[in-house]
């Protein structure tokens, strides 16, 4: 399951729920599904300064964290795909308030090969900024970029690059995200006319405790996004392509994922979501730009997400406002403030201030959608949650995702 | 002498060198006449990690978060899943109860957004072949979402009811939006059902192609259904390798044991195929699997042909037995299967039977294989005109079987067009070369 969550979903299927439009919000069963491959399902992004999570590391590192493999299980080893390639996209924005353009002006990209006896799996990483690409399978030290299995400490693989280096961990760790996902289902079904009228139980069941998520964590220097320019704002999001069986030598991406709550939460169609995690966010800004031929391919999607917010009560203005705060879907942060969701918003509306591994974002998302009306779930990282279930402590250093259950 | 022996030792070191020659050329050649395999498996067999000890950790994980929240629905349609994984696996039907009595507890818990829940007991269904059931939970799921999952099931009920265009159209779609090793396989096997042999296998490498270190199940599943399309296409050392393969990536894979006992019979290595069908039966001492009933079967194919008449009389009596009690309960739909056997061992008090099962299951489900049996069961009731018009159906379906083909010779000539006769047999040796008398004898052709 994806966690980008659904939480706008909520009062959405409520209200779509009279007209018949009924939709299963959660990708939770992504991970036990057959049909799709767990390695090949994003679930989070979280981006932040690296001396926000931890005080006393170098000023001026960034941390990228990919998460996927959902509700792996405790003490099972999972794998990376050996087929696909696992990226992060950013631009450089020059003015905080800006309109993300979704176009890339850098990438990491992950590809990573058969387990060896030891359940450790050989990375190659491509590093592309400013025109300059660099592939490489070893660290500085010239040993095999490699990922941590189960039951080891994390390995840190030190990257060289064209200009300073980055840090990488590949592995299991503790999934980091917590949301009560079946209560979540019950009150909607209430509002919906579906069930019993329910609330948010107190305190909520955080259906993510004890399970693991495969993670990609990078630590990189603020000079080499940079590139050269003095942003300090960026846009990030991340991507699963697989090999395009039809077309030789071509990639076709199968995932795609920024913000929580955004492609999930406002499209309710699983076509248009597979249409939307096939594109890029530059698709969504030619298409809030008035581009003919994008917005005519996103009329239906569009459609869709104004009527899922007309039904929320938002009228037109704000429909518009909540469009231009949420798409294109992207992960901002303006590096002059504190890392964390709900930190800063811009002009837009739009969070920019990228996502730490504890916010809370469901709460976040209830409130924005709700105007305040809903607090949230009443789950949290550290609890109390129902039942006991927490989640271990993070770690101190990168890549400070907790130990794997 | 003296000098003889420098000349002596030349040519002792010339023969010695001349056999290394030959040593090292029979060695090369025996090397490079070994099948090669379509796509070797790229990961560590038995790597995976998915054990018994990681079935019984899953189990634990699962019953233990049951137990914190007994009233939720979620973690329950998980652990339904699980059990389902381990049906398919094992075969054991055991399983299968276990996950319906999961579903439904979990579908009580949470009736809404729980397609998960709905989806593990539409194949339970569909394992009982009762595929209306199966199809009906299926839509009842896409009304509420486009869920990938219960289209991927429509189209495998579909492909087991011959409906082959249907299944094509539900898997299609799938495969446009996510390639993937199962929905590539699941649209070989339709092509295959429709004799599109080309595409099919070039499917299969593309299935094989995106394989995961973690999949062993669909990893050894894929080898096992090519394996068992060059085992009816006479490439017995190639079908062999794929067998062995799955079995070395998921050990006692019901599925390739049981393809492999047939294989070893066919090739007359008795003892071979006898070990691979106790292996199956050994290893659920003491219940009983989905697979029984084929490895009973299997052995009384070894005794038959090894003239132990006593002997396979036991073993069809134990195929009978589980069959029976199958198609009694309505457990798992065996209809078909038991129609086979009884038409198999020939006892000629069993032949209305077999008739009698074989049109009942027509009504289930019309694929080529269900149309083989009745135009087999029809052709040993004296009904050789309508046992025509039957197999004339199933092979208008496309599939390139040369047990269908063999089988409508037989039907040719027992309405006396001999020279039909000898065609049909013609296209049955050009798909299967190796169709020998004993295969014949071990497919139920005739002898």
């Amino acid at each position: 399951m994806r966690h980008k969550f659904k939480l706008m979903l909520a009062g959405v299927v409520l209200a779509l729920g009279g007209l018949g439009v009924y939709v299963a919000a959660s990708d939770h069963d992504d991970g036990e599904s057959d049909y799709k491959a767990r390695a090949l399902n994003l679930t989070d992004l979280y981006v932040f300064r690296e001396k926000d999570q931890n005080p006393s590391a170098k000023d001026g590192d960034l941390v990228f964290v990919m998460n996927t493999n959902p509700r792996s299980l405790a003490r099972q080893q999972y794998y990376f795909s050996t087929n696909a390639r696992y990226e992060f996209k950013f631009s450089r924005v020059q003015d905080k308030d800006a309109m993300a353009t979704g176009e890339p002006d850098g990438f990491f990209r992950f590809e990573f090969g058969p387990p060896d006896k030891n359940g450790q799996q050989p990375i190659t990483i491509t590093a592309s900024r400013a025109g300059i690409t660099r592939t490489l399978k070893t660290t500085a030290d010239g040993k095999p970029i490699l990922t941590s299995p189960l039951s080891s400490r994390p390995v840190l693989n030190n990257v060289r690059l064209d200009n300073g280096g980055i840090t990488v961990f590949a592995g299991l760790r503790e999934d980091p995200f917590f949301f009560d996902v079946e209560q979540f289902f019950r009150v909607r079904a209430g509002l919906a006319g579906l069930g019993p009228s329910v609330g948010f139980r107190s305190p909520g069941v955080d259906f993510t405790a004890g399970y693991n998520v495969n993670t990609i964590a990078v630590r990189a220097p603020l000079e080499w996004i940079q590139s050269g320019s003095i942003a300090t704002t960026f846009d990030v999001w991340e991507t699963i392509s697989i090999p395009d069986p039809e077309k030789k030598g071509e990639w076709k991406q199968i995932e795609r994922l920024a913000r929580p709550a955004v492609n999930e939460g406002l499209v309710l169609t699983n076509d248009y979501l597979n249409t939307l995690n096939a594109v890029g966010p530059d698709f969504e800004a030619k298409v809030l730009k008035g581009d003919k031929d994008a917005a005519a391919a996103a009329a239906p999607i569009v459609a869709e997400v104004s009527t899922v917010l007309k039904l929320l009560g938002n009228d037109q203005n704000r429909i518009n406002a909540l469009l231009g705060a949420f798409l294109p879907d992207v992960m901002r942060i303006d590096i002059t403030g504190p890392s964390g969701y709900a930190n800063a918003l811009n002009k837009l509306g739009s969070p920019i201030r990228g996502r730490m591994l504890k916010d809370d974002v469901i709460d976040i998302t209830l409130q924005v959608l709700s105007n305040g009306a809903v607090k949230g779930d009443n789950v949290s990282y550290d609890g109390p949650n129902a039942g006991g279930a927490r989640h271990k402590p993070l770690l101190s250093d990168f890549p400070y995702l907790a130990d794997p259950n | 002498m003296l000098a003889s022996r420098p000349l002596e030792h030349s040519l002792k070191s010339l023969w010695i060198g001349i056999a290394l020659l030959l040593a090292v050329i029979v060695a090369i050649s025996t090397y490079t006449a070994r099948p090669s395999l379509p796509e070797a498996y790229r990961y560590r067999f038995g790597s995976s990690g998915q054990t018994g000890d990681a079935f019984e950790r899953e189990l634990a994980f699962y019953q233990e978060r049951i137990r914190r929240n007994p009233g939720d629905g979620l973690d329950l349609a998980a652990l339904a899943g699980v059990y389902l994984r381990k049906a398919r696996a094992s075969g054991w039907s055991g399983w299968y109860l276990l996950a319906e009595q999961s579903a439904q507890r979990s579908l009580a818990n949470l009736p809404f957004a729980n397609s998960g829940a709905w989806l593990a007991l539409a194949e339970i269904a569909s394992a009982r072949h009762d595929f209306i059931g199966a199809l009906q939970i299926a839509d009842q799921v896409l009304k509420q979402r486009n869920d990938e999952g219960a289209h991927s099931l429509k189209s495998t009920v579909f492909l087991a009811q011959g409906k082959l265009e249907q299944a094509r159209q539900e898997i299609e779609p799938l495969i446009q939006n996510l390639p993937s090793m199962r929905n590539l396989s699941q649209r070989a096997l339709i092509y295959l059902a429709q004799g599109k042999e080309a595409l099919a296998l070039e499917d299969f490498r593309r299935a094989l192609s995106l394989e995961e270190p973690g999949d062993t199940y669909g990893s050894a599943w894929v080898r096992t259904l090519l394996g068992r399309y060059y085992a009816q296409h006479g490439q017995h050392a190639l079908a062999a390798g794929l067998l062995n393969e799955a079995l070395r990536i998921s050990p006692q894979f019901p599925p390739a044991l049981q393809m492999l006992g047939e294989l070893e019979t066919r090739s007359g290595n008795y003892r071979a195929a006898e070990g691979h069908f106790n292996q199956m039966l050994f290893r659920f001492r003491d219940s009983a699997t989905l697979y029984d009933h084929a490895a009973f079967r299997g052995l009384a194919r070894i005794y038959k042909l090894q003239g132990d008449a006593a002997r396979a009389e036991k073993f069809w009596a134990d195929s009978e037995k589980t069959l029976r009690r199958d198609v009694n309960s309505g457990a798992f739909g065996h209809q078909r299967e038991l129609a086979q056997l009884l038409l198999e061992r020939g006892h000629s008090a069993d032949l209305p039977e077999a008739l009698k099962l074989a049109r009942s299951e027509l009504d289930n489900r019309r694929d080529a294989e269900t149309l083989n049996v009745l135009a087999w069961a029809l052709l040993e009731n004296g009904q050789a005109q309508q046992a025509e018009k039957v197999i004339g159906e199933a092979l208008g379906q496309g599939v390139k079987d040369a047990v269908l083909y063999y089988r409508a010779g037989r039907i040719q000539e027992a309405l006396g067009k001999t020279e039909a006769a000898q065609a049909f047999y013609k296209q049955a040796m050009t798909i299967d070369p190796q169709l020998d008398e004993r295969a014949r004898t071990l497919l139920g052709l005739g002898e």
